[in-house]
């Protein structure tokens, strides 16, 4: 292995998602998106990495959503070591193989983050006729056997609480 | 409107109405309502209030509410007290109709707001009272009716 031919921002990269899929096992970092029902009655922490939804302090994850953490997980983890490994050797005749497979992984995370986000919305409004705002605040309103609920909902992606 | 799921209607707190409580013969009685929390955490009720009418006549009597908040631990429940506060009209009519003796009063639009969320029951609640105003309230009464 030559210092010389090291790829600096390849070995950044690859050691940067090791560090959030670390991060996120160990402490449940912050999620990427974020849902609020009432004052503190309900939340969702959703990120591609990690899934909660308590509601009247009962915790509530999906199967579906617990796979797609555990592939995201993995798939990063993958990205993340061939990415290493590729930065590391270069020069490799495997090593381009490795970079093309490690290169659009976090993307493709990405993608199936948001994919998720927006099916999880349709089907909630869909199925459950609560309409879920992407970003924002909005009512819904439920008809209960003797009584209407008006549940407030806001959801927000975190990025944007740092800049308000 | 479309049918919802019943987990999701569940936040509203059944009301079980214990009876009332002349603290004051000048004021009108204290309602006592107790609220089930049947969930597992804390739950805090910022405000509880309704309309209040004669049960025999109709006669819009004033409203009920409860200033303050009251939190109800997970799985237990918790007795609140409701201020009757009576209208000019509605003083006059427990005057000449329902004076010293029990009656029943009807809660209508009877609405709750639970950490947020608002819940507006549809039927409405009829309590058994008594209104005990003491002789100077008559009297002042009597004046409001002349």
């Amino acid at each position: 292995m030559e210092v010389k031919k090291i790829n600096w921002p390849g070995l950044a990269g690859g050691l940067a998602t090791l560090a959030l899929v670390i991060l996120s096992l160990l402490t449940h970092a912050s999620p990427w998106w974020h849902l609020t029902v009432g004052q503190q009655l309900g939340e969702a922490n959703v990120s591609p990495l990690n899934f909660n939804f308590t509601l009247f302090g009962t915790s509530m994850t999906p199967p579906i959503a617990w796979f797609l953490n555990m592939a995201c997980q993995l798939s990063l983890i993958a990205s993340a070591v061939a990415m290493l490994i590729c930065s590391l050797v270069p020069n490799r005749e495997y090593s381009k193989n490795l970079l093309n497979f490690a290169y659009k992984k976090p993307l493709i995370v990405t993608i199936i983050f948001l994919i998720f986000l927006f099916i999880a919305i349709y089907i909630t409004g869909t199925l459950l006729h609560i309409n879920v705002p992407l970003t924002g605040s909005t009512t819904t309103t439920l008809d209960a056997e003797a009584a209407t609920i008006d549940v407030p909902i806001t959801t927000e992606f975190t990025w944007n609480s740092g800049w308000q | 409107m479309p049918e919802t799921p019943e987990f999701l209607t569940q936040p509203s707190p059944p009301m079980e109405y214990v009876g009332y409580q002349i603290i004051d013969p000048l004021k009108p009685p204290l309602l006592k309502f107790r609220i089930c929390n049947s969930y597992s955490i804390d739950l805090r009720l910022d405000s509880i209030g309704a309309e209040v009418f004669c049960s025999d006549h109709g006669t819009f009597l004033g409203f009920v509410n409860r200033t303050g908040v009251v939190n109800i631990s997970g799985k237990s429940s918790e007795v609140i007290g409701l201020t009757l506060a009576l209208t000019s009209e509605g003083e006059v009519h427990i005057y000449h109709n329902h004076l010293g003796g029990d009656f029943y009063i009807d809660l209508r639009s009877l609405a709750l707001n639970v950490q947020g969320i608002k819940i507006r029951y549809q039927e409405q609640i009829s309590v058994r009272v008594q209104f005990a105003f003491h002789r100077h309230k008559e009297e002042s009464i009597w004046k409001l009716r002349k």
